[in-house]
């Protein structure tokens, strides 16, 4: 009867023991989350990448070809550089230029990337 | 023809042809038929505007968010060659591809013609699941080299002319020039 009752006293102990133990651990992680994102958002220029102030709304683009806010790049220099094409111009001869003959396939496939496309090989 | 994406990893040339395979196709066609091919960015998502994000579904993601991408990405990201604008050899006289905005400037909606991609197979007698890659290349180049349109269109939701079956069982080495 002595040992049993013993035994319950020392498993208790344990269950208090693991439950102040998991407490402190989670309330540890959840401040570092929080400490993590007050830091992510210092020297963030507001007027370039404003935060969100929903989880749902959708981050804004960043501007240059960088990778800088972990979102991935827009190239708006290659966008440029596409529109500046010798190839658009009017005044070219044909078969080039204002009476230009073109084909253009709107049925082609969009929506999937490389790993997509993987799929075909 | 360029593998490098910029500032990344170079990918394999096997892997980007997997990926554009079909636009190289469609561009040989182009070629084929004497027209412009017009190069389209890679969208992810056609309703979404110019320069902004989508946020891909992807349950299974161990974070539980779907993954941010650029709803257009410009071909010439990863391609540099006729297909996205590049010069043709010296010896050939296929007017260079041009860019979908430049398309949209010279061909408003009234100058295209739309064209039903099931009703010409039929009509020019392509079978897509039974004929060969070169066959189809080659019929299609005809239809659309004779069609007296400067714009020709294929309509959206109509069968790709080449699809993953397709480029599945083709000889890209042999049958064609671009690649």
């Amino acid at each position: 009867m002595g040992t049993w009752s013993g035994r319950k006293a020392s498993s208790r102990i344990r269950a208090l023991i693991f439950i102040a133990l998991g407490t402190v651990l989670l309330s540890t992680y959840i401040l570092f989350r929080l400490q993590l994102r007050r830091t992510t958002h210092v020297g963030v220029d507001p007027a370039r990448n404003p935060l969100p102030s929903t989880p749902a709304q959708a981050p804004q683009p960043n501007k240059d070809d960088k990778d800088a806010d972990g979102l991935p790049p827009m190239y708006p220099q290659l966008k440029i550089a596409e529109l500046a094409l010798p190839q658009h111009d009017e005044e070219l001869p044909f078969p080039e230029g204002k009476n230009a003959r073109f084909v253009r396939f709107g049925n082609q496939m969009w929506g999937v990337g490389l790993n997509n496309q993987l799929f075909e090989m | 023809m360029s593998f490098e994406l910029p500032g990344q990893a170079v990918l394999s040339a096997n892997l980007l042809l997997g990926a554009n395979r079909h636009r190289l196709l469609n561009t040989e066609i182009a070629r084929r038929s004497g027209r412009a091919y017009v190069f389209t960015p890679f969208i992810w998502d056609p309703y979404a505007a110019e320069d902004t994000y989508v946020e891909t579904t992807a349950s299974n993601y161990p974070t539980g968010q779907g993954k941010m991408r650029a709803a257009r990405v410009p071909l010439r990201a990863y391609i540099e060659s006729p297909t996205s604008g590049a010069p043709w050899p010296d010896d050939d006289s296929t007017p260079r591809a041009v860019s979908d905005k430049w398309y949209d400037r010279m061909c408003p909606q009234e100058k295209r013609m739309q064209i039903d991609a099931r009703k010409i197979n039929k009509e020019i007698g392509v079978d897509l699941e039974k004929d060969e890659g070169v066959t189809i290349v080659n019929k299609w180049a005809t239809y659309l080299r004779n069609l007296d349109v400067q714009c020709a269109n294929l309509q959206w939701e109509t069968p790709r002319i080449i699809d993953f079956e397709y480029v599945s069982n083709i000889d890209l080495s042999n049958d064609f020039y671009i690649l």
